[in-house]
Order: C-alpha cells, then sequence, then structure tokens
C-alpha cells in the first residue's frame, strides 16, 4: 500500500462522496439538456424545474430542422471535421516521420520552429487570414474551415514521439530488401502507428467539430455555416423558447459524446502523452 | 525532448554528400513539403502581415496607412481595453485555482484504490469534449435567474435568486464557473498520468524509513509531481488568456456586448469586436500583439520561476 493516501473506511466514505458527487455535477447538465429538449416550450421554464417531461416528444427536433438550416450545417460540419482529420493525418504522418527517421539538413532547427509556432496565439492570425482568405477567393467557403488548418505541430509531435519508439531493425530489414523510405513509411510505420494515428483524429476530430472563432468570421450564408454558428443563430433568434434551444445544442454535443464514449482510451493517452512531455 | 543529435546548418561548409544522404534530404523536403508550404502560407505570412496590420490604420477593406505606434496608443488609453485586460487576468487567475485545484484533488483519489474508476474518469471528462458554444448555451438555461436550474437548487438552501447572467458584477464569475467546469477533466487526466508515473520504490523507501503517508505526500507525491503540475500551470494559463467562445456564447447581446455592461468582456472577444464587427483590422492587430507579449513574457517569467518549484530529478 506504498503511497497511498486513503487507509481506514470513513476516508474512502469521504473520497466516494466527492467522486460522486462531482461526477454528477459533471453529467447531470447533460442529462438535463436531453431531457429539456424532449419537453415543451412552457415545461422548460416551469418553476420548480422537473427532470422529466411529462410526455416525450421529438417536436422540438423537427422544428429546428425547420426554422434553422441546422440539418445542412450539421452536414457541413460534418465535412469539414472529415477533411481536417484526414488533412492533420496526411501531414503530420509525413512530417512525423522525416523528423523521426530521415538525417538532413536543418531537421532540429525546422522542428523546433515548428513546435514554437504552437506560442502563438490564434488571435494574432484571425485578422490577416481573413484578408488572406479574401485574396484566396475562400471567404464564405467551405475549403477556409479546411485547408488552411489542416497542419499540426501537436500532432507531428505526437507521432514523431510515437515513430522514434519503434525498434530501428525494422527499416533497416526492409532497406536491405531494397524498400524506398516512402515504402517503408506507409507499409511499415504506418501500420504500426494506427494507435498513435487514433489518437490524433480524436483530437483533430474535437478540433474541428467544436470550432467556432475561425467560422464566425469566415462564414456568412446559412446554407454553409457549421453547428456551432447555427447554435448562436438559433439562441439569438428564438431566445425565449429554450426548448428549441437545448434540442439544437444536444444535436451539436450529442455526436462527440458518442465518438467520446466509444474511442475513451484514445482521448485519454492522447492527453496524457502531451501532459507527459511536460516532463 | 531535445535530441542529442549533431545539427548540420545549412549554412555551414559541407563536405559533399554521399548519394545516400542526398538522397535521404530530397525525400525528407520532399514529406516535409505539404507541411513548409502550408506554414508558410498560413502561419508566416499571416504572423508578418498581422505586425505590419498594427502600425496601420487599416479597415475591412481598402488600403491600409502606416500610423507608427498610434494603435497600441490608443488602446493603452482606451477603457474598454483596460476593462478586457483586467476581465481576462481576473478570470484567469480564478480560473487557474478552481480548474486545476480540484483537477489535482481528483486526480490523487482517482489514483486510490477506488471501485468504477474508468467510470469516474470518463465523467469527469465529458464536458472536456462536448462543444462549448453547446454547453455554453446550455448553461446560459441552468443560470437563467428565473427559471434556470442553479437558482432553484440554491432556492432549496434558501440561497438567491441569484442574478448570474443579468448582472455585471455576475457575469464574469459565470464565466468563471463555466470554463472551469469544463476544463477540470482535461487537468485531471493529466495529473493521474503523472501520479502514475511516480516510481512506486521511492514510497518503499520511506516506508522503511518510518514517514507516514501525509509525509510520504508531501515529500514524495507532490515533489515528483511538480513537471506535472507546471505544465497544467502553464497551459492552462495560455488557454485562459486566450478564451474566446464561452464569454461569446454565454454572454453576447444584441448590442453587441459582451455579458451585461461588458462584464464577460475578455480581450479575445474585444479583438474581435473592433476587427469584424467594428472593422478596424489595424486596431485589432496591434490588440493581438499586445495579447502575444502578455502571453509570451508570463510564460517566460513562469519558467524562470519554475526552477525554484519543480523538480526535474
Amino acid at each position: 500500500m506504498a503511497g497511498r493516501i486513503l487507509r481506514r473506511p470513513y476516508e474512502y466514505a469521504i473520497a466516494y462522496a466527492i467522486l460522486i458527487i462531482t461526477g454528477f455535477l459533471m453529467v447531470f447538465p447533460f442529462i438535463f439538456m436531453i431531457m429539456s429538449s424532449l419537453k415543451t416550450s412552457s415545461e422548460v421554464v416551469q418553476v420548480p424545474p422537473q427532470l422529466f417531461p411529462s410526455v416525450i416528444q421529438l417536436g422540438n427536433y423537427f422544428e429546428v430542422l425547420r426554422i434553422v438550416p441546422i440539418g445542412t450545417q450539421l452536414w457541413n460540419t460534418v465535412l469539414v471535421t472529415l477533411g481536417v482529420v484526414a488533412g492533420w493525418i496526411v501531414t503530420s504522418v509525413l512530417a512525423a516521420y522525416a523528423f523521426a527517421r530521415l538525417e538532413f539538413p536543418g531537421r532540429e532547427w525546422l522542428f523546433g520552429a515548428y513546435l514554437g509556432t504552437l506560442m502563438v496565439p490564434f488571435a494574432v492570425l484571425i485578422v490577416p487570414m481573413y484578408r488572406i482568405m479574401l485574396v484566396f477567393g475562400w471567404v464564405d467557403r467551405l475549403e477556409a474551415l479546411i485547408i488552411p488548418w489542416i497542419f499540426t505541430a501537436y500532432g507531428t509531435f505526437l507521432l514523431r514521439q510515437f515513430f522514434m519508439s519503434i525498434p530501428k531493425d525494422l527499416e533497416e530489414a526492409a532497406m536491405m530488401d531494397g524498400a524506398s523510405r516512402w515504402g517503408i513509411l506507409f507499409r511499415v510505420f504506418m501500420p504500426l502507428a494506427r494507435p498513435a494515428i487514433a489518437t490524433l483524429s480524436t483530437f483533430g476530430f474535437l478540433y474541428a467539430w467544436n470550432s467556432f472563432l475561425w467560422p464566425l468570421i469566415i462564414i456568412s450564408s446559412p446554407q454553409k455555416k457549421v453547428i456551432t454558428q447555427g447554435l448562436v443563430d438559433l439562441q439569438a433568434l428564438y431566445a425565449a423558447r429554450v426548448d428549441l434551444v437545448m434540442a439544437g445544442s444536444t444535436l451539436a454535443v450529442l455526436p462527440t459524446l458518442l465518438i467520446f464514449l466509444l474511442a475513451q482510451r484514445y482521448f485519454i493517452e492522447g492527453i496524457a502523452t502531451s501532459g507527459l512531455a511536460g516532463r | 525532448m531535445s535530441n542529442a543529435q549533431t545539427t548540420l546548418a545549412p549554412a555551414a561548409p559541407r563536405s559533399p554528400m554521399s548519394q545516400r544522404r542526398l538522397r535521404e534530404t530530397l525525400d525528407a523536403y520532399g514529406m516535409l513539403m505539404p507541411t513548409i508550404l502550408g506554414v508558410g502560407i498560413f502561419f508566416v505570412i499571416p504572423l508578418a502581415i498581422s505586425l505590419f496590420l498594427s502600425f496601420t490604420d487599416a479597415r475591412l477593406f481598402g488600403d491600409p496607412n502606416f500610423v507608427g505606434f498610434a494603435n497600441y496608443l490608443r488602446a493603452l488609453g482606451n477603457a474598454t481595453f483596460w476593462t478586457s485586460i483586467r476581465n481576462t487576468f481576473v478570470f484567469s487567475l480564478a480560473t487557474m485555482v478552481f480548474s486545476i485545484v480540484p483537477a489535482l484533488i481528483l486526480a490523487i483519489l482517482l489514483n486510490e484504490k477506488i471501485i468504477a474508476r474508468s467510470f469516474f474518469r470518463a465523467a469527469f471528462f465529458i464536458p472536456v469534449v462536448a462543444s462549448v458554444v453547446g454547453v455554453s448555451l446550455l448553461w446560459r438555461y441552468l443560470l437563467n435567474v428565473d427559471f434556470g436550474f442553479v437558482n432553484y437548487a440554491l432556492s432549496l438552501v434558501g440561497i438567491g435568486p441569484i442574478p448570474w447572467l443579468t448582472r455585471p458584477e455576475w457575469g464574469l464569475i459565470s464565466v468563471i464557473i463555466v470554463f472551469s467546469w469544463k476544463t477540470i477533466g482535461y487537468n485531471m487526466v493529466i495529473f493521474l498520468a503523472g501520479l502514475q508515473g511516480v516510481p512506486a520504490q521511492l514510497y518503499e523507501a520511506a516506508s522503511l524509513d518510518g514517514a507516514n503517508r501525509w509525509r510520504q505526500f508531501w515529500n514524495i507525491t507532490l515533489p515528483m509531481l511538480s513537471p506535472t503540475t507546471f505544465f497544467v500551470v502553464v497551459t492552462t494559463l495560455i488557454n485562459c488568456l486566450q478564451v474566446f467562445d464561452v464569454p461569446i456564447a454565454l454572454g453576447l447581446t444584441r448590442g453587441n456586448t459582451v455579458g451585461p455592461a461588458d462584464s464577460m468582456l475578455t480581450v479575445v472577444p474585444l479583438l474581435y469586436r473592433e476587427a469584424f464587427l467594428a472593422g478596424r483590422m489595424g486596431y485589432a492587430s496591434a490588440l493581438a500583439w499586445i495579447l502575444f507579449v502578455i502571453i509570451m513574457v508570463i510564460t517566460f517569467v513562469q519558467f524562470r520561476v519554475s526552477s525554484r518549484w519543480v523538480n526535474y530529478d
């Protein structure tokens, strides 16, 4: 029991009490959100609030889909997310392998500079990026939400760490057989890196699905907006209809919760890895 | 992280490369091509343009004129700017406390022999993955002064009703609550990984020396965890200083104030408002660089001070 703090039964009781109360505070709002999305507009503002709707009805969802193009916006969000995640994988696999395994002039300098980009706040880039999008003709187009954001120093760092842990013998054997560097990357390293790529994908997914500031700036037509913008519009137009706003929020939040529950391990490993990078 | 490999500076005189080294260099730059192009176009160039614009009177459209330090001076003399700075710092300091301390306590508890540990861990993590805008709108409902669940729960113990989102003195507190609630799980997972990295032999040796569990906690666990704590403190602060989504989704009004009487206005929402709602791009760029310098200075100071409390053995 070395290093353990809890020993006596009452200490465990206090620990469980803290964990259960905190767990409740973290999860209950979501349960309340889903329940509220099934209530009528008068039930959601009722005092005292009831957890369960008197009659379960999906009418709010149909109404939300009718009054704001949230269906289209969800689809846009899916496209943007897929694009960003695919881009993250391609660019960081390539860059990470070069940084981890190839020797070339400028390697350490380039890698250091790439990590250095993480220091710069996003806020510094938004004004000039808007002007660049004007030049490219990408204002109010989904390209603007995908192409500029497929480069990730964080992902390159994560995969580089992973590639460096793969034994050198593996690629030396393949080199002997005449495989090229590209062949080794795609046939040896990519398959081995599947867990690291899964971790990277979960982060790319969260990043793209939940992005808000940049879409707010660059996308203005309702048919091209993403879900976070659709939600803010919904709140602005129908502030008094909490039932509708909760249905919209549920549509935005539920996909991430489902993916998290399915791929939990990769989310948590990814954070633990980046946290340990601080050592 | 640092690599002991020797570096060939491109400018240094080089011995003729062997066929193999040339091939490898070409492969490497081939693989790095997308990243170098992308970072060049979407990072290096915007960074330079941003610095340039901050010294101009650029508007949404049209040609910018050079104005020297006028934007920076204007910010320093502007009451709204100072409100946003004050809000940003109050928010950041409070969020540091309320998202890091509970995260550490929860991680320590989960590192014990706890039943259903992964269940608790997942529960604490759910707010982290949920869309910020989605949960901000949810909290807008929960914190409603008349029919929100929070005031109902408080009324059961005789408190309130509290005007969370409708009075300036409560606005920033609401942002702190929502942001901390969303960040605790993230910091907890990092702390938990750090705790699991503390070697068990250290505790065994201390037990043999007769150190009790609290001494072990203070003399082994906390010092061994200090690099993790440092990482959490630095990253949380950097994220807090750049907060945008929560104040906007929780507080943006029709009149474009962020919270009642701009009580939730932090620097990045102000920057957004100046650049894209008022069209003052030069001024907004100056705000961005002021924020950048603040972040760099604070991070630098943290690294300097860290040698006094962070243990890297």
